[in-house]
């Protein structure tokens, strides 16, 4: 009796599945590898396509070969017994060689890109140092002091002019984290007690999502950020007006909620340029209006998930560093009209 | 059907290998090859660490001259170790037991420095904790402290069961297989001191 | 003695004590090999259904279904139990059942010590999985990274379990390993020189090379973390100067060997599965050899793939690539080896065959993604995302657990008499195979998409719902593949066709043998003339026992172990020991004290300690049996 290849000729949807999954990517994501909006993921990208035409040409083949084996080779009644061939010189050769020319012709190009990118970044890249902590990210502009030395602090949103190199240092404050914005560049670890780098250089204005890429505890999927790409023009106007900023004066509810900040402690964490909060161990919270969102991009800007998060910030973030701080009703609604005041 | 021998160390039959040589040996050999890694792994974190961490000159920390006389000590136990084979292997079983009992008992001398050092140690306040550096030095001395003492513990159990002629000249192989044990963790030995101390003490 | 038969018995109550006591003294490799066997299956389903319990939650954007604190302990555990729990100990599953008939021998080097391997083998499974009990389990991923492995980021007794458990199931692999080595070096039928012993044998031999290289390494980091987490010692306290990646260097060091002592089995599968089904030998026997060689060499050299972000430069990371690129050469050799043993063959279709086909296309598959991550570059955007989840799914499930099914197809029957069935066999291949391609192929295109990895949830507008539901759809696909896997093998031990002695026609002195062996394996030691001894013997009529029917001995094979010529056969039979199991709960005791109190450390030892005097004042052997000649 033939044993003929199972599922006979309903084996084509085999190879249909994979083209109709291929298809359904059409739909982007704001997090997708395939933006090359930076100069570092554009660079990548053309790697990227070369391998993967490479590895089509490489699968194709191959699968190709071994399902024509499969079929071709099937046994047939009248088959007999086959020829016993224990090897070819020649073929085995060939077939040594052809890969291996293959390995050469996708790894020379990579390995170009490695020392490229491994170069020093150029004299005029803008310097911004990452902390990365569990579970947020603070940005410090080395290139910007403020009046008193101190240099301009953000968190979890990364201003950045368009068309300029920006050589980024990394490090950690707790455990090994990773930057990665896929629309601009790879990612890089942020280690504790090492400095790393990661020089790129975005190509076109926008928003750009990013997130932490090793494991880094509990929370470890909540730790989002924001690039926001601006002309250079726009950039050095927001330079300017964190350098002069001050929420002061304020009126009402937001003036109730600065004196709530006080009371209830919040500035021994956090700092607001322009005030006596000084806090270093709590996101910065400059300008914190304009942000796109809360607890490093978990939760939209509104002041309902805000008074969410200030009433219980584990619920939102488990095991988040911020206390929950048994805030009166009142007390959140003025915290909230407080820092829906904090625009640039 | 036949019955196998009663006696507690008695030896299995030997059916001819394909090498020739007794399973016994070749597992040894085998364990020794893995021990190798092991070690290796525990002296390269000594050295990164040795040359990175900030810490108290090792010049200051260790006390050469008596880690010298008890690698010394250790050396010579091979010596005795080596002449325990050999004679166990010339149906010699008294001599055996005499460089049998000096092999335990230069071992046990070699433990009883390493313990007096590590007190003084730990007295001058370089313990596991201080730094990586000597967490390093410590899990890798104590290792090999552990290794020695796992030998002395063995060594004494062939003497002992010698008494009762549990080893003969036809299983001497146990001795010969505790001699390739002993040498590796006396080679080991020549190893740490000259990386972990000589050179240790005169660059970290 | 069969399974099936030993549970037969044991349904009654005398018999119960008296089957269970054979089972926990037993010394028979075959016998160990089913204890193997039943509790990998036992890991392997559990961490499966912890996968599609991740899967749930992951199926629709921030699903709720469970916390972040489980879903991180989900996919830790899941992870460590399919390496070291499934994946690991299927070298010494195949071993057990089937290596010593390979070679001709008819037992292995060390009995007692290879009973011990699977005792340490249960007890520290029990011993990582304990956390479940205490409500502690670790959750910072298999790969327990430095620093959020150390105590203040990872507080609690689930990392004590996790690294207790793998230091002492390290101890099982490498018992393993040495045993069956030395059974491999010294123990092969006259006749049977390295470069004629079947392809599976040989690539045991390097697995087990590989463990006890390897191994000691992440013995090493792990003594390194427990001394940190339980003793305060600072080797990974980057405030004291501790270098975190120090970690990473020695898991990967191990960690890369490790994926190779994964699918080397894999490849010895296939290379004993192909030619049989195809009914031609294996294409280039000395390159295959060669080619799993290099490969196990080479992978001693790549291990910083895994660390191409963390800035080691782009010397290293140039290094690295290279040699990591070098490694897909002897790959492919392989591939195409095996291409060309089923080319001008005549395909027989079974069960077997179809799993080892689908294990060389999903393997391909999974080593051309792995060579994308070999560039560096690409890799910045590849290293923690789904891509990398999709590669390494494809190589482990689509490369060793294909093959596994494969090996458990083809020589099951050879232990327990009864072959699976044939139908239920293609029902499970078409529902694995299809159920995992739609689980695991497009989580190349999140991994594309930027989904990171060892995420609980993600929001709507990341746009990777669409895939995830899809993915849920195949794992559970996959799940009833299983599910109608365990049916066959239910059915089977209870009334499954009766395999005989040769169900396949195979080529290998294993199926010379009636099924299942008796407990000595050979009553006479085979002499082997060369490759795929049984095969040759079938087809060519070459009497494999020295002095035989053609009337000469092979002058270079030494006299088959108690064999008088032409006269009585002496096998030595190993005597049972319950010794080697309470050595192994000794260590596991041991264990459990480093983590709860020392008074219970020092009961382990004189457990350990004991079992091992008892050890070596037990006579190792129960009788001689004699059979005329």
């Amino acid at each position: 009796m033939p044993h003929p290849f199972p599922l006979g000729r309903r084996r084509g949807w085999f190879f249909l599945l994979p083209l109709l999954l291929l298809v359904a990517t059409a739909c982007a994501s704001p997090m997708d590898t395939f933006g090359g909006q930076g100069d570092h993921a554009r660079t990548v990208l053309a790697l990227y396509w070369l391998f993967i035409g490479a590895a089509l040409f490489v699968g194709v083949t191959v699968i190709g070969l071994l399902l024509y084996a499969f079929f071709r080779f099937r046994h047939r009644p009248q088959g007999g017994e086959p020829r016993e061939v224990h090897g070819h010189t020649l073929l085995e050769v060939t077939w040594f060689l052809i890969p291996t020319a293959i390995v050469l012709l996708v790894a020379i190009p990579s390995w170009r890109v490695v020392f490229r990118f491994g170069q020093a970044p150029p004299p005029n890249a803008l310097r911004v140092e990452v902390v990365a902590h569990q579970w947020w990210w603070e940005f410090r502009y080395q290139d910007y002091p403020l009046g008193d030395g101190q240099p301009l602090v953000s968190a979890n949103e990364l201003y950045l002019p368009v068309g300029r190199p920006v050589a980024l240092t990394l490090r950690s404050n707790d455990v090994i984290h990773s930057f990665w914005v896929p629309r601009l560049a790879g990612k890089k670890d942020a280690f504790p007690g090492v400095t790393t780098r990661l020089t790129f250089t975005p190509l076109e204005t926008g928003t750009y999502h990013g997130q932490c890429a090793e494991f880094c505890g509990v929370s470890h999927a909540l730790m989002r950020l924001r690039v926001k790409v601006v002309s250079g023009e726009d950039f050095e106007a927001w330079v300017q007006r964190r350098r002069a900023y001050t929420p002061f004066p304020l009126a009402g509810a937001a003036a109730r909620g600065w004196e709530v900040f006080q009371a209830r402690g919040c500035n021994a964490c956090h700092a607001i340029a322009g005030t006596p909060a000084r806090g270093v161990i709590g996101p910065d919270l400059t300008g914190f209006a304009g942000r796109d969102g809360i607890a490093a991009m978990v939760l939209p800007n509104t002041p309902g998930d805000l008074a969410r998060w200030l009433r219980d910030p584990q619920a939102v973030k488990p095991m988040a560093k911020m206390p929950k701080l048994a805030l009166t009703d009142e007390e959140v609604e003025a915290l909230v009209a407080f820092l829906t005041a904090l625009r640039e | 059907m036949e019955k196998a021998s009663a006696h507690p160390l008695a030896e299995a039959l030997h059916p001819p290998t394909s090498t020739g040589e007794d399973h016994r040996k070749v597992l040894m050999w085998l364990f020794l090859a893995s021990d190798v890694l092991f070690f290796g792994s525990l002296i390269g974190t000594f050295v990164v660490y040795a040359q990175r961490v900030p810490h108290t000159p090792l010049a200051e920390v260790f006390n050469i001259p008596l880690t010298t006389w008890s690698a010394f000590v250790l050396l010579m136990s091979s010596v005795t170790m080596a002449l325990a084979v050999w004679a166990a292997h010339s149906g010699k079983m008294r001599l055996m037991r005499f460089y049998l009992l000096a092999t335990v008992l230069l071992g046990i001398h070699f433990l009883a420095d390493q313990g007096f050092e590590f007190y003084h140690f730990v007295h001058d306040g370089f313990t596991p904790r201080t730094n990586p550096m000597a967490s390093a030095f410590f899990t890798l001395t104590g290792f090999h402290g552990a290794h020695v003492t796992v030998g002395v513990l063995w060594l004494l159990s062939l003497f002992l069961a010698s008494f009762r002629g549990g080893i003969t000249q036809r299983n001497a192989i146990w001795v010969e297989i505790a001699g390739l044990y002993w040498h590796f963790v006396d080679v080991v030995w020549i190893v740490i001191f000259a990386v972990v101390y000589l050179i240790g003490a005169s660059f970290w | 003695m069969a399974v099936g038969v030993g549970v037969a018995r044991g349904l009654t109550t005398a018999g119960l004590r008296q089957t269970v006591w054979e089972w926990v003294t037993t010394v028979d490799h075959k016998r160990i090999g089913v204890l193997y066997f039943w509790t990998v299956l036992f890991w392997f389903l559990l961490a499966g259904v912890q996968a599609l319990i991740m899967r749930l939650q992951l199926a629709r954007p921030e699903a709720g279904v469970v916390s972040p604190a489980v879903y991180n302990q989900l996919f830790t555990m899941h992870g460590t139990m399919m390496v070291f729990l499934v994946g690991t100990p299927i070298a010494s599953v195949f071993a057990n059942m089937v290596l010593p008939l390979m070679i001709g021998a008819r037992d292995v080097a060390f009995p007692r010590l290879n009973a011990l391997s699977y005792w340490i083998f249960l007890f520290g499974g029990l011993l990582l999985n304990a956390g479940w009990l205490a409500g502690q389990v670790f959750d910072a991923g298999w790969t327990g990274y430095a620093n959020v492995s150390t105590r203040p980021f990872s507080p609690g007794l689930g990392g004590d379990f996790w690294v207790m458990g793998l230091i002492v199931l390290g101890f099982s692999t490498m018992t393993s390993a040495f045993n069956f080595l030395v059974t491999i070096i010294n123990m092969r039928a006259p006749g049977m020189t390295f470069m004629r012993m079947p392809l599976m044998v040989w690539a045991l031999f390097i697995v087990f090379v590989l463990v006890i290289l390897a191994f000691p390494v992440l013995t090493v980091a792990l003594v390194f973390l427990w001394f940190d987490r339980l003793y305060g010692t600072r080797f990974f306290d980057a405030t004291a100067g501790g270098n975190v990646v120090l970690w990473q260097h020695l898991f990967w060091i191990f960690g890369h060997p490790e994926v190779y002592i994964l699918i080397l089995p894999a490849f010895g599968i296939l290379s004993e599965v192909i030619p049989t089904f195809s009914r031609k030998p294996i294409f280039g026997y000395a390159s295959m050899v060669l080619a799993m060689g290099v490969i196990a060499f080479l992978g001693f050299g790549v291990w910083a793939h895994h660390m191409f972000t963390v800035g080691m430069g782009p010397v290293g990371n140039f290094a690295f690539s290279l040699t990591t690129m070098l490694i897909a050469i002897p790959t492919g050799v392989k591939v195409f080896n095996w291409l060309a043993t089923m080319w001008g063959g005549q395909i027989r279709w079974k069960t077997p065959m179809l799993f080892a086909a689908s294990t060389v296309v999903l393997f391909v598959v999974g080593g051309l993604s792995g060579m994308m991550h070999a560039s560096p570059p690409i890799n910045t955007q590849h290293q923690d995302s789904y891509f990398v989840v999709a590669h390494f799914h494809y190589v482990l499930f689509g490369g060793l657990v294909m093959a596994l099914f494969a090996g458990l197809y083809y020589w099951l029957p050879k232990l327990t008499g009864r072959l699976l069935d044939e139908r239920l066999g293609k029902v499970h291949w078409a529902l694995t195979f299809i159920g995992f391609n739609l689980t695991f192929f497009p989580m190349h295109f999140l991994g594309a998409l930027g989904m990171p990895r060892r995420i609980y949830t993600y929001p709507a507008e990341a746009g990777w719902g669409g895939l995830n539901l899809l993915i849920t759809v195949g794992a559970y696909i996959t799940a009833l593949g299983v599910l109608v896997f365990a049916l066959n093998l239910l059915r089977s031990l209870r009334k499954g066709e009766p395999a005989g002695n040769d169900p396949w026609d195979g080529r290998t002195l294993e199926w010379s043998l009636p099924s299942p062996p008796p407990e000595y394996n050979f009553e006479r030691i085979p002499v082997v003339h060369g490759r795929d001894a049984w095969w040759e013997r079938k087809r060519k009529g070459r009497v494999p026992v020295g002095g035989g029917s053609d009337g000469n001995p092979n002058p270079h094979a030494t006299p088959a172990a108690g064999h008088t010529p032409g006269g009585t056969e002496e096998i030595h039979l190993p005597k049972p020991s319950v010794i080697p199991l309470i050595l192994a709960l000794g260590l596991a005791v041991a264990g459990v004290g480093v983590i709860y109190h020392p008074a219970v450390i020092a009961l382990g030892v004189a457990m350990t300690l004991g079992a091992i005097v008892a050890w070596a004042l037990e006579p190792p052997l129960r009788g001689t049996l004699h059979i005329r000649g």
